[in-house]
């Protein structure tokens, strides 16, 4: 899974160039290794080397969890990212707490605002939502994001809190090879209706719902006999529209997404 | 450790409250900062100890002249080789 990312890496590396943020790895193992790895998957991006693990001790990032083989090997750490900003601050950290799993590139450059790939369109009521996605090709372990983008008419809402309305809610069918964490939901107003004197929170205008999703280690099992699958996601978006004088009834819209699921990079 | 948490209450907060505490100019969504906190390391905020090291050319790189205009996305490896 580490190559997998490094590769998966090299594939958004010239989306976060676009936004000004360079890419490197650090990778407790010498040159000779990573200069070979570089030039086999075409690697775009520093890849540093740290032999000795004195650039992970000194993040204070080696991962114990895992033993070593060796007395001689070098320590590991724990695999994940910093988004740094010009100044070398912390703006972001991405980590896992299962040792093997990892984030995409993809789903960090989602969180920042990026848009999806696969876009497909839908119409609901009053309102367009656009889905999309992190990645489209997905491999073992692999944690990345659902986009659903809703453009409002103007004067019309949907519900971010259960009460006497549907309130806005992303519904995967269960599927034994995703895990889902929580949504990440989008701003919210507080919102008086003058006809039933009650205040609700609503979204309006233009919003994004972020779903992060994690494609299990099992489905392995699946590529046993086959170098890859297909792999779709499907699941409903629970919602209610009302403008400033009409409310319409609960309403929801099939959604679903399609994922190529590759063995992991040899 | 608590200065941790008390950034990422702050970031939820943030991103619970009302119209404007969690829009970034221009409407974006401010995005999220940490999803598991239980790796250590530099926390949101810090800043990151200075680093040399080689690349995969053999070219000394250092922290400072990695970084672009926005920053630089620093991912921490176990392994090119297995």
């Amino acid at each position: 899974m580490c190559k997998s990312q490094l590769v998966e890496l090299a594939r958004q590396a010239a989306e976060f160039r676009a936004r000004g943020i360079e890419v490197a790895a650090i990778i407790p193992e010498p040159v000779s290794a990573l200069k070979a790895f570089a030039v086999r998957q075409d690697i775009p991006y520093p890849l540093l080397s740290d032999p000795d693990s004195s650039i992970i001790r000194r993040f204070g990032l080696v991962d114990a969890r895992t033993p070593k083989l060796k007395p001689e090997d070098p320590d590991l750490p724990y695999a994940g990212n910093f988004l740094l900003d010009a100044d070398g601050r912390v703006r972001a950290r991405f980590f896992e707490e299962v040792v093997a799993n990892r984030r995409t590139a993809g789903s960090i450059l989602l969180h920042q605002g990026a848009p999806g790939s696969h876009q497909q369109e839908v119409a609901l009521g009053h309102a367009v939502l656009r889905t999309s996605a992190s990645n489209a090709d997905l491999r073992p372990g692999q944690r990345f994001t659902l986009a659903l983008d809703i453009q409002m008419e103007p004067h019309h809402h949907m519900y971010a809190t259960a009460g006497n309305y549907r309130p806005l809610r992303l519904v995967p069918d269960p599927d034994p090879l995703f895990e889902f964490h929580p949504p990440e939901l989008p701003p919210t107003r507080q919102l008086y209706f003058a006809p039933l004197k009650e205040t609700v929170s609503v979204y309006e205008g233009r919003f994004r719902l972020l779903q992060d999703v994690t494609l299990v280690y099992s489905v392995l099992q699946r590529l046993r006999d086959e170098p890859e699958i297909d792999l779709p996601l499907t699941g409903r978006l629970e919602y209610q529209v009302c403008s400033d004088r009409v409310c319409y009834p609960p309403a929801s819209a099939p959604v679903r997404w399609s994922f190529r699921v590759r063995r992991f990079v040899k | 450790m608590g200065q941790r948490w008390a950034l990422l209450v702050a970031v939820v907060a943030a991103q619970a409250s009302g119209p404007h505490g969690a829009q970034a100019p221009g409407g974006a969504i401010l995005p999220q900062r940490e999803t598991w906190t239980g790796a250590p390391g530099p926390a949101v905020g810090a800043t990151v100890p200075a680093f040399e090291a080689p690349d995969q050319d053999g070219r000394l790189r250092r922290l400072e002249t990695l970084r672009g205009a926005g920053g630089l996305l620093l991912n921490f490896n176990r392994s090119a080789v297995w």
